[in-house]
């Protein structure tokens, strides 16, 4: 058993092979392998507790796997559920500290304009100097955004970051990622529960169950048979599958 | 202006008690005798001399229990090493009542500064750790996952993150340490007087000098509202964040 983390060696994907991880008596991830080619976005599919943050936590560096044969990730930012924003630095700074770890790309201009241009992207240049409790919900996750896409990583790790947010902002948020992604061609991989979001934003749609990644889809039309197929991959039975659809 | 009122009227009874001599001069002068002989105190000298002995001293013994207890407080909050070593012997020291250890402390450090600065930075340091250790601890998990995400170091980590998130219990700690300060210099002041207000207040009572003893009480009274107002304003400045009612400006930290 080797565990590797290697960086940039997948060329700005992911490459997984026979990752566990134990919490207690429960087998959270149980020799899971997953492969994210690069600049894809990949939604993985989960319902509660099947250990999707898990694994965004151990891409992300913040857990560490009980085994793992093979583990590459390139260099990585995350945004989480919450936007984690620190309260007692204006926004741009907050971008900025992207900018200052080890790993972190050269600026051209210094942190602040990069910062300032990355906000711009996002359409929050003109709170640049707000703090961030005076930000709404979604303005503060899309500073998280620009946050993690101005580290410049190989893999943006995307754990469930419009589940907090009401469904026209989280319409708007899948629009900018989409757009983001457009510009930046980064790797994304996207954690979530919601079929269609998964379906709106993703080249490729895993489902991830005991531990393990149970199926993978292109996503391509037409799309309603791809929702059913995940709904069942999912377990979720004939019954709760018209209730969801109204 | 209503809320002072009722302060006003208690003024104005106890003017009254004096001027109808209702009381012995010599138990309790009226506020107008008391305003005279403060005058005359500031005038000969002897006031502002005195405040400027005691002020000094709490400066001085402050400024180093608030600086040890921040110190020890984040080695203790930054580091499980650094809590097994400092956290029980600070909290032994909590324990004792500091008061205590006044005359231990003339034994130790003689009859002149030394000892009430000491017994000065014993009160203040322990406000300081605990807020500040309890502070750092407490800063959310979540806010030192991005720290890590983002690989800062070590220094980054505590300068950025942790010190900013504990900084309001630790402005609390350092309430209450200017609090005790104040205490601890009365107590040093007039169980071992050598100058300061404390030496004026037991060398009026020797002379049965009530009105400098109120005076010197109303001192230490003001210079306690003083230190606590001037650490709210350094609050409302280093916290401003809170309440982010205005932008943030164009300031570049």
């Amino acid at each position: 058993m080797s565990l590797s983390r290697t960086t940039r060696q997948c060329e700005g994907g992911v490459q997984v092979r026979g990752l566990s991880k134990r919490y207690g008596q429960r087998l959270v991830l149980d020799g899971l392998d997953l492969d994210v080619e690069l600049g894809q976005i990949v939604a993985l599919l989960g319902r509660s507790g099947s250990g999707k943050s898990t694994l965004v936590r151990i891409l992300a560096g913040l857990d560490r796997p009980d085994a793992s044969h093979h583990l590459a990730v390139g260099s990585v930012a995350v945004a989480f559920q919450e936007p984690r924003l620190l309260p007692w630095m204006p926004v741009w700074r907050n971008v900025a500290l992207a900018l200052e770890g080890a790993g972190a790309p050269r600026t051209d201009h210094g942190p602040r304009t990069a910062a300032v241009a990355m906000l711009d992207e996002v359409g929050l240049a003109d709170r640049a100097d707000d703090w961030p409790l005076a930000l709404s919900g979604g303005q503060a996750q899309r500073v998280a955004l620009a946050r993690a896409l101005v580290r410049e990583p190989d893999v943006l790790l995307l754990d469930e970051p419009f589940s907090g947010l009401d469904a026209l902002t989280r319409i708007s948020m899948h629009q900018l990622v989409r757009r983001l992604h457009a510009r930046h061609r980064r790797t994304m991989f996207l954690v979530t529960h919601d079929i269609d979001e998964a379906i709106r934003l993703a080249d490729q749609v895993l489902v991830l169950a005991e531990g393990r990644i149970a199926a993978a889809h292109l996503v391509r039309h037409p799309l309603h048979e791809l929702r059913r197929d995940l709904l069942g991959e999912l377990g979720v039975t004939e019954d709760e599958t018209s209730r969801t659809r109204h | 202006m209503r809320r002072w009122a009722s302060t006003l009227a208690v003024i104005v009874l106890w003017q009254l008690v004096a001027a109808l001599e209702l009381l012995p001069p010599a138990v309790l002068p009226g506020p107008i005798t008391l305003l005279r002989s403060a005058a005359a105190m500031v005038v000969d000298g002897s006031l502002p001399g005195a405040l400027a002995i005691s002020l000094a001293r709490v400066l001085a013994g402050s400024a180093v229990g608030i600086v040890l207890g921040l110190l020890l407080g984040l080695v203790a909050g930054l580091w499980r090493v650094g809590e097994d070593l400092v956290d029980r012997p600070v909290q032994m020291l909590r324990t004792i009542p500091f008061t205590a250890l006044t005359p231990l402390l003339i034994l130790w450090f003689g009859l002149g500064e030394a000892p009430k600065i000491a017994l000065i930075v014993i009160a203040t340091v322990v406000p300081v750790y605990l807020n500040t250790f309890s502070g750092v601890r407490a800063v959310d998990p979540k806010l030192v996952e991005v720290a890590t995400v983002y690989r800062l170091s070590a220094r980054q980590r505590a300068v950025l993150v942790l010190l900013p998130g504990a900084l309001a219990p630790v402005l609390v700690g350092l309430r209450y340490a200017l609090g005790l300060a104040w205490i601890a210099v009365i107590v040093a002041e007039t169980v071992n007087p050598s100058a300061g207000v404390g030496h004026l207040l037991t060398t009026a009572r020797t002379y049965v000098r009530t009105d400098i003893m109120l005076i010197c009480v109303a001192v230490y009274a003001a210079l306690g509202l003083l230190t606590d107002t001037l650490v709210r304003l350094v609050e409302t400045r280093l916290l401003r964040w809170r309440a982010p009612a205005l932008p943030a400006a164009t300031r570049r930290m």
